[in-house]
């Protein structure tokens, strides 16, 4: 309240002055009363005296004066109701107080009146049961611009949607609506439309009515306050309506669309926006034209449009500024030499403990702290929504559909969720892989769907979503769904399974994934060359990921995809078999148990374990690498789930959870399809990481014994 | 105060404006003006070229007249637009714009103004 | 040329305190004791706003502008009550009257002007 100070000094003595008239009269009122207790006249001099006293006390900053006399006034409020009578006693209080208020006017008596106002009042507490307990009250300062003295800067800009309607007698409040407009200009940016749909023609017009009122878009970081402060005088007769409509967070450069709004802000109905919806022409001209909204609504909904789109393309262009372009090939360095650290790091860690030396330990910890940190930012800075695939999908779900005469419609959910920039790029051509066979085999013919009671319209549905350190990524199509029969009669004449083998449910569909099997009668260009699916899986898997399909008979197919956030790291944990270690990736990890010896059943490399009576097959990494030795008595399954199911691997023991950087295998290696990488333990050996998927299928292949299993 | 002047052309019935054009019990008489004028000129203009306020009581006066002439098949239009007069228009979001109909809008009596902010 | 205020109120340094701040503003001010001398003010006077106390004697702040608005010429002239906290069922009654707005005791000039520029410039 800068200036404030000055302010009092002026004032200050004109108050003082003014007061010692008002007690001096006040005094008179007093004794004259005392003959006359009845005159109501003489009550509310004196009722009025003490609220000057108060209210210009208050201005000039008498502060001790302000709070006593509120104190008389409302004693005297009641006496004016008629709730307390005047008595000798009554009159002699205040006389008393009057001299203690002419006191503090002069600041003659000092602290003491202070402590003579406080015995008054209980004295008048106790000769006034009625007197409310509220005590001395705080007089506040006045709020109605608080808002504005408060910094702006702090709170973040909102945008607001203002729809202000003045009750049309305003002008005979004294009020003219513009200077509120020009108040809320103030604020921020701001779109200000009339409306005019309410002026009548001129033989009805009546000059004293306001037939204006108003939409606003305002961008303002004041809050919501600083609007209804505007209109405070006028919002209890008039409608006014304040909502955010955009918070500036959006990455998106696309707002709602015109009918939405036009819903949203009442300005139609539902039912006449879906009649104009039914038209599929522009739906605004179509509404003005058979006469569902006006053309100032519809004006106002468009501007809104082009205000949001301009101000989240500002904001993009703001933002873009404050960044910098980098080649990815620097990042995918850094990302490496990070990785190094890590490993580094875990060495270090390794070896303080060994040392026993707390110093070491503590700044290995400070090390790791740090390390974990660099790691997290780097990966952040590798993350990039999945959108920027999307619009190679949605080029392909046009051009595709036009040419095989379908009719099929591309939504996406999720496209914001951010994934690891390389993986976006091995993910893309898998996906859309996926989308073509949607196109091709899934989704029906026009004519065809119409038949079958469906829309003309197909519907591919992507969707997005982070789940723990996983992102999964759908693919949804409601055409015919998988023909499971067509499947399987397929891979019987194909050799994939053995005849009078019982494959069923989600199994019959992963059979899409093996080589050589494509269910379509003709093959097109399309699809349907037999290779395909399998490529899919191929490419997923070298993500360390997973895909799986469901189906439903002509209700349509669910691809789903899986695979991890990041690709240059991974979490796993740590075994030993022999002399060798290997990693098995923590997120399909499930738990840890114990076999020995004598709880084997089965033979060979095929392996069944009785797990708190659930039966899991398992399969002996021993084996699978040809790793000679004996196995100790006592060894360990690692129960992991992929694809829905369970499967154990068996090694000698577990060292522990790891974080580890992968390193690509060398060419030599690509032909070893259970590995998907290796990485450098803190001691400097190198750990194999294991492709669990591979191995299973691997095992899957080497022999159909899988129904044998469900036997037991 | 403000005040007003007649003026019979060949073709059109000029009335020239001067003065404050804000709310006030005169505001009636522009009113009452315009109205006996409609009844018998076919072609009104308004010169507001005089003008030292104007206010949106009297704007939306305007566009009730200009909805009456357009109703009986006449014609009312402004002569000019003097800056006075477009600011006042765009402080309180008047533009034809948001006139009711494209055949309006045409002949609609305000300027055609973008809504936008800094665009104006 | 400057918009004129009427300030009415019964307290010299009330009257005092918002002329100030309203001359400091730009605005020509003048001042009435009461609801009748705030009349006769306004006969004279050209006036654009009127800013009035409600309790004074000799015609209170509501019976003010009930008349007010049957002035020829103050149908749309903005009044502004000063209001103290305790005085909120006045604010009602002072809105039918044809109040224009309120502002509460204490306010600093800033809150004045505030208010004053919701109504005139």
């Amino acid at each position: 309240m800068a200036g404030f100070e000055g302010f009092e000094d002026r004032h200050k003595e004109v108050f003082r002055e003014e007061a010692r008239e008002l007690l001096s009269e006040l005094e008179g009122s007093l004794l004259e009363l005392e003959e006359d207790p009845e005159n109501t006249e003489l009550i509310e001099r004196i009722f009025r005296a003490m609220h000057t006293i108060k209210g210009s006390g208050a201005m000039a900053g008498f502060d001790e004066i302000v709070s006593f006399t509120h104190e008389l006034e409302t004693a005297f409020d009641l006496v004016r109701d008629k709730k307390v009578p005047v008595t000798k006693e009554l009159i002699g209080i205040t006389l008393t107080s009057r001299d203690i208020l002419r006191d503090m006017l002069e600041g003659t008596a000092g602290s003491s009146a202070g402590q003579a106002a406080q015995e008054i009042i209980s004295n008048l507490k106790h000769i006034i049961p009625e007197f409310p307990c509220s005590g001395s009250k705080k007089v506040q300062p006045h709020g109605i611009n608080e808002k504005a003295l408060c910094l702006p800067g702090e709170e973040k800009a909102l945008t607001y949607r203002i729809r202000f309607r003045p009750n049309q007698d305003i002008f005979k409040i004294g009020t003219n609506p513009s200077f509120l407009i020009d108040e809320l200009r103030a604020l921020g940016d701001c779109m200000v439309i009339a409306q005019i749909d309410s002026i009548p023609v001129l033989s009805e017009f009546d000059f004293e009515a306001c037939y204006l009122y108003w939409d606003f878009i305002l961008t303002t970081s004041h809050g919501v306050n600083a609007i209804k402060d505007v209109f405070i005088f006028v919002e209890n007769s008039s409608e006014l309506k304040i909502e955010v409509i955009d918070d500036g967070l959006s990455q998106s450069p696309d707002y709602k669309k015109i009918g939405e709004i036009l819903l949203e802000k009442g300005d139609v109905s539902a039912e006449d926006l879906r009649k104009a919806l039914r038209q599929r022409r522009n739906i605004g001209s179509i509404m003005v034209e058979s006469g569902l909204v006006e053309q100032g609504k519809l004006t106002s909904a468009l501007a809104e449009q082009q205000y949001i789109r301009e101000k989240r393309k500002q904001f993009k262009e703001a933002e873009a500024a404050a960044s910098v372009r980098v080649p990815s090939r620097k990042l995918d360095v850094l990302a490496d030499l990070v990785g190094e650290l890590v490993t580094l790091q875990a060495r270090l860690n390794q070896f303080s403990l060994t040392e026993n030396d707390s110093e070491l330990v503590a700044i290995a910890e400070g090390v790791e702290r740090l390390t974990d940190d660099l790691r997290e930012n780097i990966m952040s800075v590798r993350l990039i929504p999945i959108s920027t695939v999307f619009s190679k999908l949605k080029r392909v779900v046009r051009d595709l559909s036009s040419e095989l005469g379908k009719e099929i419609e591309l939504e996406i959910e999720g496209g914001e969720t951010e994934l690891d920039k390389s993986l976006i790029e091995k993910i893309s051509d898998p996906l859309m892989h996926i989308i073509r066979n949607s196109i091709d085999h899934g989704i029906e013919p026009p004519a065809g769907r119409e038949a079958l009671g469906k829309p003309r319209k197909g519907t591919i549905i992507l969707h997005v979503f982070h789940s723990g350190a996983s992102v999964l990524i759908q693919v949804r199509d409601d055409g015919k769904g998988l023909d499971a029969e067509a499947i399987r009669t397929k891979a019987i004449d194909k050799g994939l399974i053995p005849p009078g083998v019982e494959i069923e449910g989600k199994d019959i569909y992963q059979l899409i994934f093996a080589s050589g099997l494509s269910t379509a009668n003709e093959v097109t260009k399309i699809s349907g060359r037999g290779v395909g699916m399998d490529v899919v899986r191929k490419n997923i898997d070298a993500l360390r990921g997973t895909v799986e399909v469901e189906s439903w008979k002509g209700k349509g197919t669910c691809v789903t995809i899986r695979v991890p956030l990041t690709l240059a790291i991974i979490d796993g944990l740590l075994v030993k078999i022999a002399d060798d270690h290997f990693v098995i990736p923590l997120s399909i990890v499930e738990e840890c148990v114990e076999l020995t010896r004598s709880e084997t059943v089965g033979t060979n490399s095929r392996h069944i374990a009785n797990v708190r009576g659930e039966i899991i097959p398992y399969i002996d990494l021993r084996d699978i690498f040809g790793i000679g030795g004996t196995p100790p008595e006592i060894e360990q399954i690692v129960i992991t789930q992929t694809d829905g199911r369970k499967v154990g691997f068996l090694v000698d023991s577990v060292v522990g959870e790891t974080q580890t950087v992968i390193k690509a295998l060398g060419s030599t290696f690509k032909k070893v399809d259970w590995i998907s990488g290796a990485t450098i333990l803190g001691d400097g050996t190198v750990a194999l990481i294991i492709a669990a998927s591979h191995i299973m299928k691997l095992w899957e292949e080497q022999g159909a014994q899988r129904t044998a299993c469900k036997a037991e | 105060m403000f005040e007003y002047r007649f003026e019979d052309l060949n073709h059109a019935t000029v009335l020239s404006l001067s003065g404050e054009l804000t709310l006030d019990e005169a505001i009636s008489d522009l009113r009452n003006v315009l109205l006996e004028k409609l009844s018998h000129a076919d072609n009104i203009v308004i010169n507001l070229d005089g003008i030292k306020a104007i206010d949106l009581s009297v704007l939306q006066l305007f566009c009730s007249a200009h909805r009456m002439a357009l109703t009986s098949g006449k014609s009312l239009s402004l002569s000019s637009y003097p800056t006075l007069f477009m600011k006042a228009v765009r402080n309180v979001g008047l533009s034809s714009l948001v006139c009711r109909n494209d055949i309006w809008r045409a002949e609609c009596l305000w300027p055609e103004l973008s809504m936008l902010p800094g665009e104006n | 040329m400057g918009k004129t205020v009427l300030i009415v109120d019964d307290s010299a340094s009330m009257r005092q305190i918002v002329s100030f701040a309203l001359k400091d503003a730009g605005f020509d001010v003048i001042a009435a004791v009461d609801g009748k001398d705030a009349l006769e003010k306004l006969n004279a006077i050209k006036t654009e706003m009127i800013i009035t106390d409600l309790n004074m004697p000799n015609l209170n702040g509501i019976e003010l502008i009930k008349q007010v608005r049957q002035t020829t010429g103050h149908k749309f002239t903005p009044i502004i009550m000063l209001t103290t906290e305790s005085q909120e069922s006045k604010k009602v009654e002072g809105r039918q009257a044809g109040a224009s707005g309120w502002i509460v005791k204490p306010f600093t000039p800033d809150q004045l002007l505030g208010v004053v520029k919701k109504f005139i410039r």
